[in-house]
Formats: C-alpha cells, structure tokens, sequence
C-alpha cells in the first residue's frame, strides 16, 4: 500500500515536470506576464524606490559630515567646469553657425522603472542585474544602452522579456562597452566592471597619455550605443614598464540606491 | 470550496511573497539582502505544516517566479518541487526523530540543494551564463549567510511560531508522522 502510495507521488511529480515543459512550449510566461505584468510592475516600482531609498539611510552623522565636506568640493570643481563648458558651448554654436551643421538625433528614448533586483549569490547586492518594466513590446532589444536622469550610462540590456529588460551594471565584471577617454589623444579601450565597485578601462597602450579625472565616454564603436554618454571618471592609473596596457580604472558616475528611472536608448 | 479558497489564498500569499523578495528585500544592503523569503516560507511549511502543502505552495510560488524570471518556463518551479520530494524523502527515510537538530538539518539541507540546483540549471540553459559564477568567493559567502538566516528563522519558528508543538515536546525522539 505505502509503495502504490509513493508510485503515485511520483506519478503526480512527473505529471507536474511534463505539465511545466508543455507551458514552456505554448510561451505560457509571456501570456502570464500579460494577465499579471502590470499590477506587479506597479506595485514593485513603488516598493523597490521606498526600500532602496531606505537601506540607503543608514549612514551615521560622520559619514554624512564629511559626504558634505567632499560634495562642496566637488560642486567648486563642477562650477569651474561649467564655466569651461558655457564658452565650449558658446565656441561650438559659432562653429555650427560657419559649417552649416546639422546634427540629426537619430535616438529615442524609452522611460522604465526599476521594478526589481535579481539576487544572484555570485554577486553582492550592489552589483545585481536590475530588472526594468519595458520589454521587447516597447521595442527593446539586447545590446541597448541604459542611462539615468544625468544621462550617465548605467549599463547594458543583456536580456529581454515582453514585459521587462534584465540590464547588467557598467560596474559588474561581465558587463563591458567600447568606451574612449576625454584626453588628448582620445585612447580607445573596454571597459568592464571591477568587483562591482569600480570600472576598469582595458587594452589602453602605454604610449597613451592619460590623467586622473578624465573622463570616459562611450566611443560609439559599439553600433546600438551613441558616441559621447558619460561613462565614469579615472581615479587611478599605473603604467607598469613591462607591461603591453596601463592599468585604468574609473569610478562610476551613478548610485544603484538612487535609480529607479533609467532610460533605454534605442537607435532609429 | 474550501480547497479552492486555499488554493487562491496561497496564490495571494505567494504573490506578496514575490513582491516582498524580489522589490524590497533583494535591494538591502549586506546580510540583510540575504534573507529569502519565499524558501524559508516552504522550509517552515514543509516542518512545520506538512509535505503536501509545502508541494502545491512550491509549485505555485515557482510558476509566478517562472512567469517573471528570464531563464526557461519551469526552471524555478522544478528546482522547488525536486528540492521538496527529496527532502521528503530524506525526512521520512533518514531522520529518527522530530527535534530541533533534524529540522535544522532539513532546512540546510533544503538550502543547499535548492540554490546549487537552480544555480546549475541557469549555468546550464543561460546562453551566455552572465553573472553566473561558482568560485568568486561571493558565491558561497552569501550561500553561508542564507543558511545562517534559515537557521536563524527554523529556531525562531521551532520556539515561537510552531503550529503543532508545544514547548514541553521539543525532547521528544521517537518517529512521528506530522
């Protein structure tokens, strides 16, 4: 009796595993994603910005003193950018004005929400793949670029639903993107995520000149990413005499605790 | 009727389960973001409530996770349902007694399997594997503090939260049937 009772289970077990490839078969997630994408995406969106912004509370009064400290410097140096930047722009207008020029933005761009974080073990929670309420039926494919509301690049789609996008961060160490460097002789490299905390910048050659606050920017090699969007900033470099490439890296420009609105950049 | 009330208040359950894991605890910071939820639920179902309920839960919180998750339709809700027959099997087969030291073992058990078989499965079917590695030290870091949080949550459940025993029976050897 107690074996007919385990054949059953067993029964039942094989049933379900059939039952769970036939589902596959007829696309049975993309018809749930349908039924019940949108209120879950709602209601994630809305808890995920209120958790994140949460975890994100915890610093101490000492932390937040010398945060102060560190962001009123860096608003002194913004400023002196900026000024930089106003007669760039002025000097460009002028230059439009003689050569005729007309750039066309052959971009559109896709509002999401951050909905929610995967939670894989090899990473650390700062680090995961984040998951966005926009999928294929919004026209978003693999390969896009993610941006926040600076227009910093945050990452890369890597995997695409009907209803949602899996985007890895610039940060992570399998996410890369052809990037150049605002210096002098415009060197050409990858970059790839470091241990989640920073981004490294490869195949730089040593007979590049390169300066600690240059900035990165996507170079445009890539053919769905645009030329220009900020990538990070270069806070070390060491040039080894032996060594073929300079050892970049860079931090990132954006907080994961802070985004909950990116948006995808899709070419025309 | 009531079965099919069950069934939907389970349906209900898991969706805030879901909601709860994926929204708000996976985007803690540190041991926190460590907690799962939706395992340590079917852990205490399967201990504390019985191997049938903790089945049809299993199954019905790993097709929504199937419907959201990017990896083959199936893959969650086979890695819950295989997790919990072969902890069955064990539990009935292996374990002697009901004390607090074979619930524990279950749950690390049950812990262990499940993300090492999941885990192998996305290694498995994911095209290009992204994210997916086993010796970055991460890994098994945060595996240790999952089963730390389990434990933590069978002891807690096992003193406080344990809807057939009483206090007194905790020294209690022999086989039971719960």
């Amino acid at each position: 009796m107690d074996f007919l009772q385990r054949r059953k289970k067993y029964k039942i077990f094989l049933a379900v595993v059939l039952l769970l490839i036939f589902l596959n078969i007829i696309g049975f997630s993309s018809f749930g994603q349908k039924v019940l994408g949108g209120l879950v995406n709602s209601i994630s969106s809305s808890l995920r910005s209120s958790s994140a912004k949460k975890s994100d509370n915890k610093a101490t009064k000492a932390q937040l003193l010398d945060e102060n400290t560190t962001l009123k410097s860096q608003i002194e140096s913004k400023e002196a950018e900026l000024a930089k930047f106003y007669s760039l722009q002025e000097e460009n207008e002028k230059l439009k004005q003689y050569l005729n020029f007309f750039e066309s933005n052959s971009y559109d761009y896709v509002l999401a929400n951050v909905v929610w974080q995967e939670n894989l073990l090899s990473f650390s929670n700062y680090n995961q793949n984040l998951i966005i309420n926009k999928g294929s039926d919004d026209g978003i494919r693999t390969g896009l670029a993610v941006i926040n509301e600076s227009g910093v690049i945050v990452g890369k789609i890597i995997e695409v639903n009907n209803k949602n996008s899996k985007l890895c961060l610039i940060s992570n160490n399998f996410c890369k993107m052809a990037v150049t460097a605002n210096n002098s002789d415009h060197s050409i490299g990858l970059a790839e995520g470091n241990l989640g905390l920073s981004i490294k910048l490869n195949y730089v050659s040593q007979s590049e000149t390169l300066n600690i606050n240059d900035m990165i920017i996507t170079s445009g090699l890539e053919p769905d990413i645009p030329r220009g969007l900020a990538v990070g900033r270069i806070n070390f470099i060491n040039q080894e005499v032996n060594d073929i490439w300079q050892d970049v890296n860079a931090e990132a420009l954006f907080d994961v605790n802070n985004l909950s609105i990116v948006s995808v950049i899709i070419p025309k | 009727m009531a079965k099919y009330f069950k069934i939907f208040g389970f349906i209900l359950l898991a969706l805030i389960l879901f909601l709860i894991q994926f929204s708000g605890i996976n985007s803690w910071s540190g041991f926190w973001a460590r907690c799962d939820l939706i395992l340590f639920f079917i852990i205490w179902l399967f201990i504390f409530r019985d191997f049938k309920v903790s089945i049809l839960f299993s199954f019905i919180i790993g097709i929504i996770m199937d419907i959201f998750s990017f990896y083959p339709f199936g893959l969650y809700t086979f890695s819950f349902l295989l997790t919990i027959v072969l902890a069955n099997f064990f539990w009935q087969n292996l374990f002697t007694n009901r004390s607090i030291y074979s619930f524990l073992v279950v749950s690390l058990f049950i812990t262990i399997f499940y993300n090492l078989f999941s885990y192998f499965l996305i290694y498995l079917v994911n095209k290009n594997s992204l994210g997916i590695s086993w010796f970055g030290g991460n890994f098994w870091l945060n595996l240790l503090l999952e089963i730390v949080w389990m434990f933590f949550g069978v002891i807690i459940s096992f003193y406080f939260l344990n809807p057939k025993k009483s206090y007194l029976n905790n020294l209690i050897f022999e086989k039971k049937h719960f």
